[in-house]
């Protein structure tokens, strides 16, 4: 009790010795005038975070220490029909958000339904498999550049590129797996890096064919013979005619709102079902030991290639949704911020865990638009929450969950 | 006899580590590999099990019922200039160059455990055992994606084939749990559980009672006959624990400086005055 009161006291107190000289004291003239408020303040918030924080810390162990990793078998989650409730709740919302946000947080939603896509592509390779990607956003670029290019040149749609630009991404996952099979920790990440550096400067610097640092103008996604324009070229139907409602430049991001979101829905079914797969579950056990793996007779090369290639494929899909809704792609777009991002996402959100994830990307796309004000200091409070969060939740916001098995069955 | 182990030969550089080791491992036998440290054993266990390519000699598993497996073969040799005249030997080489390795030696029937133990730490006691399993699994992508009966059926028999050998080693309290949570008997017990789930005709155990209080040991002890004698085991160990192995083994082996000395029954080897020396020096 007495350390629950008194150390935020000896905080506050520390603070406002601290504080006192450098915001109480300004400069007049030739004189000094002592404002007390800036430090009193400063001393104050300390106070109260310090008493928060010991409350929060007295509750939890009051808990029974859920802050420490828990020794006896792994809990079977309580509530399934509470959790139900709650998932329906939230797949509703997600569905009717579009018709309530403005143009500006549709866009938003969307790169934040980007962001998660390839949190989930990027979870497997490093959270799952546990090989450490920096490069991530190279499958990001080829899915984009796929569907631009395609565009460009083949005069591919959307529907096209979406699986194109998959098995595009999907084939340089493999290409860059297999040089580095025999890679762990460090040197895997370094060469993952310059794969994503190359793929970026191939880009910048081929004009010819990317159109080098002037990237390349893509088309919006449509439905067959509907368009989303105001005005439906030769045969086609222009959207709002075809409902016959006003036309709302919202409409087209609206629509690809949906299926993204659809999109994501899928990929999340893909990757949960993965978890319970022999193919997953050997992803696991070679993040946790190669060599045990090799011993029970798993071939780690297939399995790493896999790894990659379905990490790969997800990016993929991501930067297809991306050059789709930028309406245009440039190299700009992917450099190695992209990556570390990504990665930090994965990181923050809990490796292996999809709840997890999801959260993180969401939090780390929608929070900077929030916080639009205070924009020279974002990265430094990512750098902050990223301190943070190692300190006191290394496992990430939310614990990867294992299986739990029922006795026998059948 | 199972395992032919004949003139096997390893160097690191300036050290031989194995020289024209030969021995073999009988059906059904319990065979130890004894020897004071740095003799070789591990070696030699390694190049059995496939984590490192013997340089010369030959290794052959003999299981009954089946063809025989060219151990040093599967795990991919250097081409050599004939076998561009043999196309057939050549395609063998290559695969077995692009996908071969230990794995195939534990596919052919082989399953080993390590001297310090190596479970999947952060998954469950289960978890360990199904993934050890994956091989009986059903493993087509898009049956496990919409969980069809057949992959389900599946996934049941591997997880009684687990819970069956979680009861044998009096494991079955400790199945959701995490791995590297175990206490170290457990986790040996669980490593021998997880090497039997790949249905193994060998098993090699290194150094199974390392760490083991004495209690622990004679338990294990137990174990091993128990596996040999129910589930028609053949069992390969290097042992440091002399009481162990002369309770144990039907046959010993055993190796000082990289060379064989000595092989024969236990009571031989007790007798046996270049053993004594080797230990004793």
């Amino acid at each position: 009790m007495r350390r629950l009161l008194l150390h935020p006291l000896v905080t506050a107190i520390l603070v406002l010795i601290l504080t006192a000289p450098i915001a109480g004291l300004v400069l007049d003239g030739y004189t000094f005038n002592l404002h007390w408020q800036p430090p009193l303040g400063l001393a104050l918030t300390a106070l109260i975070l310090h008493l928060v924080i010991n409350l929060v810390r007295a509750w939890r162990s009051a808990q029974g220490g859920a802050w420490s990793v828990t020794h006896g078998p792994i809990p079977v989650p309580s509530h399934p029909a509470l959790l139900r409730t709650f998932r329906i709740l939230l797949l509703l919302s997600c569905l009717v958000l579009p018709f309530l946000l403005n143009k500006y947080w549709l866009t938003v939603a969307i790169l934040a339904l980007i962001y998660v896509l390839l949190a989930l592509g990027l979870n497997i390779v490093v959270g799952l498999a546990g090989m450490l990607d920096l490069g991530f956003v190279a499958f990001y670029a080829v899915g984009a550049y796929g569907y631009a290019l395609g565009h460009e040149y083949l005069g591919l749609g959307f529907w096209s590129a979406l699986p194109l630009g998959a098995f595009l991404a999907a084939g340089f996952g493999v290409v860059l797996g297999f040089p580095v099979l025999r890679m762990h920790g460090d040197y895997l990440a370094i060469v993952t890096l310059g794969f994503g550096e190359i793929i970026r400067l191939v880009l910048n610097n081929w004009t010819e064919f990317t159109g080098g640092p002037n990237g390349v103008r893509v088309a919006f996604p449509s439905l067959p013979g509907l368009e989303f324009s105001r005005k439906a070229k030769e045969g086609n139907i222009a959207f709002h005619e075809w409902l016959g409602i006003d036309y709302s430049a919202n409409h087209r991001i609206m629509f690809m709102y949906l299926i993204l979101f659809l999109v994501v829905l899928l990929i999340m079914f893909l990757v949960t079902r993965l978890k319970k797969m022999p193919l997953g579950r050997s992803w696991e056990a070679l993040r946790e030991d190669e060599i045990a793996c090799r011993s029970l007779g798993i071939n780690h090369v297939t399995v790493k290639l896999s790894a990659f290639a379905m990490g790969a494929m997800i990016g993929g899909i991501g930067g297809v949704f991306f050059a789709a809704s930028q309406g245009f792609v440039n190299p700009t777009s992917f450099t190695f911020f992209e990556s570390a991002l990504i990665l930090a996402i994965v990181v923050l959100g809990g490796l292996g865990s999809i709840p997890g994830v999801i959260i993180a990307a969401i939090v780390l796309t929608v929070l900077p638009e929030l916080l639009r004000d205070f924009s020279d200091y974002r990265i430094l409070v990512f750098g902050l929450a990223m301190v943070g969060m190692m300190i006191w939740r290394p496992r990430g916001l939310v614990r990867a969950r294992r299986p739990v098995f029922q006795g026998r069955q059948g | 006899m199972l395992l032919e182990v004949n003139q096997l030969h390893m160097r690191f550089g300036g050290v031989v580590a194995l020289h024209d080791v030969t021995f073999d491992v009988k059906w059904g036998s319990i065979t130890a590999l004894i020897g004071p440290n740095g003799a070789g054993k591990t070696t030699a266990f390694n190049c059995i099990t496939g984590f490192y390519k013997a340089q010369q000699g030959r290794l052959r598993l003999h299981p009954p019922n089946r063809p025989t497996v060219d151990l040093v073969q599967i795990l991919g040799q250097p081409f050599s200039g004939s076998d561009l005249l043999h196309p057939g030997r050549l395609w063998t080489a290559l695969g077995y160059k692009m996908f071969g390795g230990p794995h195939l030696v534990c596919r052919a029937g082989i399953a080993r455990t390590f001297q310090n133990v190596r479970l999947f730490k952060e998954m469950t006691v289960l978890e360990n055992l199904l993934v050890a399993q994956h091989a009986a699994l059903d493993r087509h992508f898009f049956s496990g994606l919409f969980n069809t009966a057949t992959f389900r059926d599946h996934e049941a028999t591997a997880l009684n084939r687990a819970n069956d050998l979680l009861d044998f080693f009096e494991l079955s309290k400790e199945a959701n749990r995490l791995a590297g949570h175990l206490s170290h008997g457990h986790q040996r017990r669980v490593e021998i559980a997880r090497a039997m789930c790949t249905g193994p005709i060998l098993l090699c155990l290194d150094e199974p009672a390392a760490g083991l209080n004495p209690m622990e040991t004679q338990a294990l002890s137990g174990w091993i006959r128990r596996l040999q004698k129910e589930m028609n085991l053949t069992i390969l160990l290097i042992e440091h624990d002399i009481g162990l192995v002369m309770e144990l083994s039907d046959h010993i082996v055993v190796l000082n400086h990289g060379e064989v000395i000595a092989r024969g029954t236990p009571a031989a080897i007790q007798q046996n005055s270049g053993v004594v020396e080797a230990y004793l020096g």
